[in-house]
């Protein structure tokens, strides 16, 4: 009777099966499976550009940058939001061997008291120089972003979890995305495979928006304008703005400072037509009036700011924005040439910088608004675009 | 570890392959069980299993000095402090801090008070009142008191039932260690149904259900009057197919390991009245109530209507509070109470007693009645559903506002599943269980376990979302 039970049940058992082991052999052709810790040693040592982008099962963010910071110990780093992510390598000339893009890593103030505690500790290694994006949920008194601990408690490596690989299962059931490997091989994970994802420098490589950009030539938002009309983060009302937020950065500044490390506190850029509107809004521009005196205050006590913009003051066009609120490679790069050839930087770092590289390929006929072209993956988009100088 | 998890399922294999191939080994395999159930628990926060080997080991030497004892008082009354004292400290201690500091604001007082930092440890709800239920049956001489240690352990810890009920009784559970168990074919398949039954309604419809729950409670001020109505009908449906989808597991396990749970649900969603739907509801915890202090409680004047009213008040807002510490389940509690109220009039009002006869048994007033009480329950269970008495009373206020505007995609695409879901409980309602399918035709009974597989597959919900009454 045991017997027969258990035959029984084993034959019952193989619809399951059967259903798991195609989706684990679908998602393992897809590098989804592939653990940030596997992902992460072979992204240092590799010695060409790999990108890290699972698009089904999730890529654990905070984990994978705390992971790959730890690995890389690197001297100089970006720390911030996603605006933060453009930063790369080579436009920290002479240490781009030293650089890491730590974006997304710490999304809110509690993060960033626990990285400069950690740096106080010498639990992580302390870098020499941080470049901070300052973008407005650091000061918002209603983010949901503050909901998580991003670094004390990083997400767990959705790779290593049963749950989320069933969940990536039925969504590759249920979006019938069941379907070959993409041809190309440049990383891990579905979107790393095809060019879209995470540099080994921690830079992120927008593919869709380039080759959109490359074939049309036009900005898009990014549906920011909407988000803003409709009240969904990051405008969610009453925006207000917390003045204890801006008491615990200012002390977080200064536990950097006391700590030997250079800093540059990165101010955003919004596109022309998004802060346009913003204007019109009320609430937005009660708060932001606030958001641009504490710019200020930080200035009036001698940090390095790169001020809020839009890309009309720097004579360019929104082209050179990602999207309303990610500026891209090119329009980061021009923020931090001019602020450091211009506005005389009080830190030494920024005094070192060379942008030898950087000036060639503002004269490059191959760069253009929205990204340098300088990954190997982009000489198809290269081959078809019309030669012609972008940036002045 | 929870029942709908990968890691559960593996446990859960290793322990049936190794409980049965053990079968011949008596005191290894109860062995094997302790520890596959202390493991269990363990795996949540192993720290905890201490507190369950103390209110185990209590009751044990309290069920076994209690027969020749001179002073069974003193005895059932430690079994009642060790139980009833953990239980109050671990969930109680800091809603008694707040409520007495509440109070002193109210007359003027200004009290500092700290609270503690307390974990609730899971199923300490659960496994104190089994075990307690063991101690007061020793002390009404309704049982004797187990010999064996181990089975005593097993029967306060068994895995299956341990963190969420149904709460065992020890005449009927503990005999169940004591005898050879024999593999049975039949008990197991049943066991099978009932798990796949179970994770078919925890994991497709509950918590399919709970996403949508989660947000209309979370902002109740975005949402139409209708919307709001609907949010408690399909939290009692999440409730309901949560925590009866848990039991189903449980009992599946168990049936499976070769034991018997008892039933905690008969289709309570088509009662005609709280009454009938109570008696009908998580069984295992309202005959507990009944019989350890409701059939006391009410004898304490038992001519009295009145006094029968009062104390059915009291019991449910026991029960309530049972539930959490929080005043909206005294509330909760409370409004159950007084639904009662009828039927207890109705006793000695010949009038009323053939009016809800009437009802009871009138084909379309019955349903009637069956749609009546649905509502009813489902606008209770907002307070159930709601962090505090404010919220509670906003979700109110905004569901009697009668603002206009429809019902939103998602809660007419969930309708239909819900609707399909108690339509099959319809009409199974009369059997032993709402999956029974024994009678069904070979290939019928295939095709719907094909079915309900892929279901789970395809529609289950494989997030963070623990089972509901894990809190309790």
């Amino acid at each position: 009777m045991m017997k027969k039970f258990i035959l029984r049940t084993l034959l019952f058992l193989t619809i399951p099966v059967l259903y798991a082991g195609i989706g684990e052999l679908y998602l393992s052709n897809l590098k989804e499976t592939t653990s940030i810790e596997e992902v992460t040693d072979i992204q240092k040592n590799s010695p060409k550009e790999l990108y890290y982008g699972r698009q089904i099962l999730g890529n654990s963010l905070s984990n994978y940058k705390l992971t790959m910071f730890q690995k890389k110990q690197p001297n100089i780093i970006t720390l911030g939001q996603s605006i933060t992510l453009q930063f790369r390598d080579f436009m920290f000339e002479p240490y781009e061997g030293e650089f890491y893009n730590t974006g997304l890593m710490v999304r809110n103030i509690v993060d960033l008291e626990y990285v400069v505690t950690k740096f106080e500790e010498n639990e992580l290694r302390k870098p020499k120089f941080i470049l901070l994006g300052t973008d407005l949920s650091f000061v918002l008194k209603t983010s949901i972003l503050d909901k998580q601990e991003f670094t004390r408690t990083p997400p767990i490596d959705r790779a290593t979890e049963s749950r989320s690989h069933l969940k990536g299962i039925q969504n590759l059931y249920l979006s019938a995305k069941l379907r070959r490997a993409p041809s190309n091989d440049l990383g891990f994970g579905k979107s790393g495979m095809e060019g879209r994802g995470y540099r080994r420098d921690g830079s992120y490589r927008h593919k869709p928006e380039i080759e959109k950009y490359a074939e049309t030539k036009e900005y898009h938002d990014g549906n920011l304008i909407n988000k803003l009309h409709s009240q969904q983060s990051p405008f969610l009302m009453p925006m207000e703005y917390e003045s204890a937020k801006e008491d615990r950065f200012l002390l977080v500044l200064k536990r950097f400072r006391a700590l030997d490390i250079d800093l540059l506190l990165y101010f955003p850029p919004y596109s022309d037509e998004f802060f346009n509107q913003a204007k019109q809004n009320i609430q937005f521009m009660h708060f932001w009036k606030k958001y641009i005196s504490f710019q200020s205050k930080l200035i009036d006590l001698d940090y390095d700011v790169i001020p809020f913009t839009t890309p009309s003051n720097l004579g360019l066009t929104d082209d050179y924005m990602v999207d309303a609120e990610h500026p891209s490679e090119v329009m980061s790069a021009i923020q931090l040439y001019k602020y450091c050839k211009n506005a005389n930087p009080m830190n030494a770092t920024l005094d070192q910088l060379t942008f030898e590289k950087l000036e060639m390929l503002f004269n490059d006929p191959n760069t253009f608004p929205i990204s340098f072209l300088v990954d190997s993956i982009s000489q198809p988009i290269k081959n078809n675009l019309k030669k012609e100088i972008w940036v002045q | 570890m929870r029942f709908n998890s990968v890691e559960f399922l593996i446990f859960f294999a290793i322990i049936f392959l190794m409980l049965w191939g053990l079968i011949r080994h008596r005191k290894i395999n109860k062995l094997v069980l302790l520890s596959a159930s202390y493991l269990f628990y363990g795996w949540w926060d192993y720290r905890f299993l201490f507190l369950m080997f103390t209110s185990s080991l209590v009751d044990f030497l309290v069920g076994y000095h209690l027969p020749k004892s001179n002073h069974k008082k003193l005895l059932i009354g430690l079994s009642l402090t060790v139980n009833l004292g953990l239980l109050m400290f671990f969930k109680y201690f800091n809603f008694f801090i707040e409520a007495t500091a509440d109070l002193m604001n109210l007359i003027g007082l200004k009290p500092h008070y700290t609270t503690l930092s307390i974990i609730l440890p899971v199923g300490i709800s659960f496994y104190t009142f089994q075990t307690l239920s063991y101690s007061l049956d020793i002390y009404k001489g309704k049982i004797k008191p187990e010999k064996s240690f181990i089975n005593f352990l097993n029967f306060v810890s068994f895995f299956p039932q341990l963190v969420a009920g149904p709460i065992e009784r020890a005449a009927t559970f503990l005999p169940q260690f004591r005898k050879d168990r024999v593999f049975n074919y039949d008990n197991a398949v049943q066991g099978m149904r009932l798990l796949l039954y179970g994770f078919f309604k925890k994991m497709v419809i509950a918590d399919n259900v709970s996403l949508r729950v989660d947000i209309i409670f979370a902002n109740p001020e975005n949402f139409s009057s209708l919307e709001l109505f609907f949010g408690g009908i399909l939290f009692f449906i999440q409730l309901y197919t949560d925590f009866s989808g848990y039991t189903d597991i449980a009992r599946g396990c168990a049936k499976l390991l070769g034991f018997d749970l008892m039933r905690n649900f008969k289709v309570p969603q088509f009662s005609t009245s709280i009454p009938e739907m109570w008696s009908k509801w998580h069984i295992s915890l309202t005959t507990w109530f009944r019989d350890y202090f409701f059939i006391w409680l009410v004898g304490l004047n038992r001519k009295s209507t009145l006094w029968r009213i009062i104390a059915t008040i009291i019991l449910f807002v026991v029960i309530g509070f049972w539930h959490g510490a929080n005043y909206t389940f005294l509330i909760f509690g409370l409004l159950n109470g007084i639904y009662f109220i009828p039927k207890i009039l109705s006793r000695k009002n010949k009038k009323l007693r053939q009016l809800l006869a009437r009802i009871n048994n009138h084909s379309v007033y019955s349903k009637l009645a069956m749609l009546f009480t649905l509502i009813l329950s489902s606008t209770t269970v907002i307070f159930f559903r709601s962090q505090n008495i404010t919220e509670a009373g906003e979700y109110f206020r905004r569901m009697l506002s009668f603002n206009h505007g429809l019902l939103s995609q998602f809660t007419l695409e969930v309708l239909p599943l819900c609707f399909g879901f108690f339509a099959f409980e319809w009409f199974m309602k009369e059997k032993s269980h709402p999956f029974e399918i024994s009678a069904y035709h070979p290939i019928l009974r295939k095709v719907m376990y094909v079915g309900l597989t892929i279901s789970i597959l395809l529609f289950g919900y494989f997030g963070e979302d623990p089972f509901y009454y894990f809190q309790f």
